[in-house]
């Protein structure tokens, strides 16, 4: 939509064009930055602490490493680079609620959050498809599920292929958020995933984390804040919300996951 | 209760000394209209000069005059037509109608016409109201040739454009939704075409408009900031024509003429974009799709000696679309029929059944699972009577009273396929009923001092069937750390009420004081003061300013209040040499209550809370607006200045601190000039500056979520400010080329133009960026840089 809406908007001017400007922005005190996850995969549950900097500051962010982390009064040690991790092990459970304790530089900062569980992922399934548009032809991906959780019950998705040049999982579709509230409840679903199609051989692999209501808000906006620049075509920017108290920015998640691997055949 | 006494006094006063002269009177009385085609004349002035009275034809060109018997010369004129002076000798009723004919140079010799404007700008009790000749608005150079009343009036004085290029306006530190734009006493809930960059006024369809910013008389209401009344023409009732343009984007036809000749016609007009021709010609565009279309008709008839019947109507549609995955359009449709009556030479009443809807629908179409097709619409249906009682030249009363129901529908969404995984669903429709009754008393106390005061009462209910949501503790956001967030439904049997069919749930009403007087210093000068209070009971939602189409419009309820503003304003008023010159300097100051505005993070998308997305503020506004205007001679056109703030305030943003209003430039300036070279050739400019727009800026950056464009974090809500705005536009008329002496049925011109001439290239918006070396830069857009174009128009 909002690709159409410049490609009008081009369209239309013949010579939309843009430059860069400077701006003075003032020097303000720098913020904490939080990053706290509670996973119900194995070892996968981290705190990440760094601080803000002046909008034109070189990129390289302060990493908070002198700061006391708890969780549900476990401690989270650092690890280096501002990388909190818990004792080996660690599982977060499903329904259970965390409590996030932070003490830096003589402030307090808290949270909370409750696991929501995950839906009903019970296998992905292939099907050829020719070129459509902008993508060329090539098998899509569907999933087949199955959610009997009342709405609204909120999921965090991301996909991509395993990188055989790398070693390691290529994340291709980031941050694709949804909820159940216009899904068929208590029954077997089939959901294609849409703009996506690959190659025989492809080891696909995707990820479903369901998330509460304040890490479906955090990422919500998240997703959007680049398009939050002024103009008529943007909506008025707005700092991305925090469950955070005390003062810093960022989020505490919990995550139920759910991770999947298909070799398109 | 002081305002009220004043109100009755000089009501009582005005009465009593018209009873005592009531019965040596006779009325003058008939319609004043253009001797081509026929077309009512709307404002224009029929004066006794020697009695120094004076009144105006309404909206349909009827006018009444009472004198006492005897002999006296009557002066009619009208802005851009030669005044006719007619003696009569007046011993009983007369019904006097009137055929102007617009100036020409070649006829400037007939005695008894002259063409000096009147100095009824200065001498009538309207203020911070402003007229534009459509025909003066054709010589105005605008954005691709397109004619165009809004973007004409945005050249006005405390009106300004809602971003470069763009149709939506702001008045006098009003929103975009504060305006009541109607045609034909249709409201048209969408005024724009393709994202605001075009109205849906099409100029060759217009006969006249005006616009309120202030002292807005009683008869209008719904909206706290302007009156932007458009009518369009009735059509020539003496013989066929033919009218038309053919432009780079889009092209227009009208054809209009008599039903019955001299006793009704008829008029339609159409028109066609076609600028997705170029779209192919690009990579990025060649799967887009875009095109508006709209159809103006209207017919009318005269039925005997005291009645005419009207039926109008305009349809436009905009589509626009990507591929096969995804489109949107959205379209206006308005219907009025009216029937004017005269009771007697000094009663006329119109009563007008209208229609108006707005409609967006929204495709999404991915896969044979992942499609959907979402729309909403607003009806609003009202019936209108309005009574004008000419009592005297000095004394005249209008009164009425309207109905209307209005239905939202906030929203339905329906799978393309059945296979797809996404719900059918819909938003319960929400139901109101609105009334409004209104009269003012137009008084010329004494030869100095004249008034118009009055009220109009509105009471809006809102009607079942429908439901609202029920919120713990009856709040609809909460404030958790420090994010305010959509408040906490109850569950179960206590999540909804809900209303039965007919059934009244809410009702809000106010009561709206309206007053204009004019103090006269001498025949061209005068100083005026105003006060209006205003209610809205419907309110647009949108979360980006541009008209995208995806905005909707939902009541004041049990949850959203209705919004109110009250204004004052004063002003002087000369005119100088001859009356050719025009000039008003007016101080006005506006308080805005209930305003609504988005929550940050709010979501507007097929979402029934939308009262947990909103929350109420207040605003204000004021400032200073100079004018200066020359309607006849060879050079024509206004120099406009204005001086002015407007911000806004709402618990929980900007720490509940005030703020600037988005568009509150402290600077707007245009100048506008059309210079006739001789009978083919006349050439056009503009030049307009403006403080750059407000804007909420960047104070640090974060990272997170391992992303490499950084997180932003802002600071002040609007804190900052764009950089200015200018630029000038040009154009040249051609006209055909006319032998001497011989009289040509057929006409045309060729109008070439250029918009932003020194390719000035104003900020269209900011974005956050990296340099390719990761550094963080801020970029500034622009769009409309050294735009030609090229419009050829033709009459037969």
């Amino acid at each position: 939509m909002k690709r159409l809406l410049y490609f009008l908007v081009i369209g239309i001017g013949f010579s939309a064009c843009k430059d860069q400007i400077t701006i003075d922005i003032p020097n303000n005190s720098p913020i904490l930055v939080v990053e706290a996850v509670v996973s119900s995969e194995t070892d996968s549950s981290f705190v990440k602490l760094s601080l803000s900097s002046n909008y034109y500051a070189n990129p390289n962010y302060s990493k908070v490493e002198n700061a006391v982390v708890k969780i549900n009064g476990i401690d989270f040690i650092h690890k280096g680079l501002g990388l909190y991790k818990p004792f080996d092990g660690f599982v977060g459970k499903v329904d259970s609620t965390y409590e996030l304790k932070i003490e830096h530089e003589n402030k307090t900062y808290t949270s909370s959050s409750t696991m929501v569980p995950m839906f009903r992922v019970d296998s992905l399934s292939q099907k050829f498809k020719p070129k459509e548009g902008f993508l060329p032809d090539g098998y899509s991906i569907s999933y087949w599920g199955f959610d009997n959780r009342k709405p609204i019950k909120y999921t965090y998705f991301q996909a991509g292929i395993w990188d055989n040049e790398n070693g390691k999982d290529s994340i291709q579709t980031n941050l694709v958020l949804f909820d159940n509230n216009s899904i068929p409840l208590n029954q077997e679903y089939v959901f294609e995933l849409p703009f996506t199609r690959f190659n025989s051989g492809t080891l696909f692999f995707c990820i479903f984390r369901s998330i509460d209501k304040a890490m479906f808000d955090f990422l919500k906006e998240y997703s959007v804040q680049s398009s939050r620049a002024p103009g008529p075509f943007k909506q008025q920017p707005a700092n991305l919300p925090s469950n955070i108290k005390g003062g810093a920015v960022g989020y505490f998640a919990t995550y139920d996951v759910k991770r999947l691997y298909y070799l398109v055949k | 209760m002081k305002l009220f006494r004043f109100f009755l006094f000089t009501f009582l006063i005005a009465f009593s000394s018209n009873l005592l002269a009531q019965t040596k009177k006779f009325s003058i009385s008939g319609e004043v209209r253009d001797v081509q085609n026929g077309e009512d004349l709307i404002g224009a002035v029929i004066s006794v000069p020697s009695l120094k009275v004076g009144v105006s034809t309404n909206a349909y060109g009827f006018y009444s005059l009472s004198l006492e018997p005897g002999n006296y010369e009557v002066e009619i004129s009208y802005v851009g037509y030669q005044t006719q002076k007619i003696k009569i000798e007046l011993n009983q009723n007369i019904r006097l109608p009137v055929s102007l004919k617009v100036k020409e140079k070649e006829l400037n010799e007939v005695v008894v016409k002259t063409d000096k404007p009147d100095a009824s700008n200065v001498q009538s009790n309207k203020m911070s109201v402003v007229k534009l000749d459509i025909k003066q608005v054709k010589k105005i150079p605008l954005l691709l040739g397109e004619l165009d009343i809004v973007k004409a009036v945005q050249l006005l004085p405390g009106i300004q454009q809602a971003g470069d290029g763009n149709t939506l306006f702001v008045v006098r530190g009003g929103n975009v939704d504060h305006n009541l734009v109607l045609l034909d006493e249709a409201v048209v809930y969408n005024p724009s075409h393709v994202l605001g960059f075009f109205s849906v006024f099409n100029g060759d369809a217009i006969k006249d408009f005006e616009i309120y910013k202030g002292g807005i008389p009683s008869n209008y209401g719904g909206r706290l900031a302007s009156v932007l009344d458009v009518r369009m023409k009735d059509g020539n009732n003496k013989r066929l024509e033919a009218s038309g343009g053919i432009g780079l984007l889009s092209s227009r036809l009208t054809i209009e003429g008599p039903i019955v000749k001299e006793k009704g016609s008829f008029m339609i007009s159409g028109r066609r974009s076609y600028f997705d021709l170029f779209f192919p010609f690009s990579d990025a565009t060649k799967d887009a799709s875009a095109y508006f279309g709209d159809l103006n008709l209207k017919a009318n008839m005269i039925l005997g000696k005291n009645d005419k019947v009207f039926v109008s109507g305009y349809a436009g549609r905009d589509k626009l679309g990507f591929g096969k995955f995804f489109g949107f359009g959205w379209g206006n449709y308005t219907g009025t029929i009216r029937w004017n009556h005269l009771f007697n030479d000094k009663l006329f009443f119109n009563t007008s059944l209208v229609y108006s809807k707005y409609d967006y629908g929204f495709d999404l179409n991915i896969s044979d699972n992942l499609n959907f097709t979402r729309s909403n619409f607003i009806n609003d249906l009202n019936l209108k009577t309005e009574g004008n009682f000419y009592i005297s030249p000095k004394n005249s009363l209008k009164f009425g009273a309207k109905v209307s129901y209005l239905k939202f529908e906030p929203g339905t969404r329906t799978k393309i396929t059945a296979a797809s995984t996404i719900n059918d669903a819909s938003l319960p429709a929400k139901r109101a009923l609105q009334q409004d009754y209104f009269v003012s008393h137009n008084f010329q106390i004494n030869s100095r001092l004249s008034t118009e005061y009055g009220a109009r009462l509105s009471v809006f209910s809102n009607i079942g069937e429908g439901r609202s949501i029920n919120y713990l503790n009856n709040q609809t956001v909460v404030l958790d750390n420090g994010n305010l967030k959509e408040g906490e439904q109850l569950s179960g049997d206590a999540q909804y009420t809900n209303y039965k069919n007919g059934e009244i749930y809410k009702t809000n009403w106010g009561l709206e004081p309206r007053i204009n007087l004019v103090y006269l210093l001498n025949t061209g000068s005068s100083i005026k003061a105003s006060y209006n209070r205003m209610y809205q009971y419907m309110h647009l939602i949108q979360n980006v300013t541009a008209s995208t189409g995806q905005e909707f419009w939902t009541p004041t309820d049990r949850y959203i209040k209705p919004q109110s503003a009250d204004q004052f304003a004063l002003g002087f008023f000369k005119n100088t040499l001859n009356n050719t010159i025009e000039l008003s300097a007016e101080i006005y100051y506006k308080w805005m209550n209930n305003t609504v505005e988005l929550r940050n993070g709010a979501d507007i998308q097929f979402n029934e809370a939308i009262e947990a997305q909103v929350v109420s503020g207040v605003g204000r506004a004021y400032g200073l607006e100079l004018f200066a205007r020359k309607q006849s001679g060879k050079t024509t056109g206004w120099l406009s200045y204005a001086l002015s703030k407007s911000e806004r305030k709402a618990d929980y943003i900007n720490n509940g601190e005030w703020y600037s209003f988005r568009f509150d430039r402290r600077h707007y300036l245009s100048l506008v000039v059309n210079h006739e070279l001789n009978n083919r050739i006349s050439l056009g400019a503009n030049f307009v500056y403006a403080t750059g727009e407000a804007y909420t800026e960047a104070s640090q950056r974060y990272q997170i979520l391992g992303s490499n464009q950084p997180s932003i974090y802002y600071g002040a809500r609007n804190g900052a400010r764009l950089p200015d705005y200018h630029r000038m536009d040009l154009s040249i008329t051609i006209n055909r080329k006319k032998m001497p002496n011989v009289i040509y049925k057929n006409e045309s011109n060729w109008v070439i133009s250029i918009y932003n001439v020194y390719g000035r290239k104003n900020a269209y918006t900011l974005s956050y960026e990296n340099d390719k070396n990761g550094n963080p830069i801020i970029q500034k857009w622009y769009l409309f840089t050294f735009v030609p174009s090229v419009t050829y128009n033709f009459k037969f």
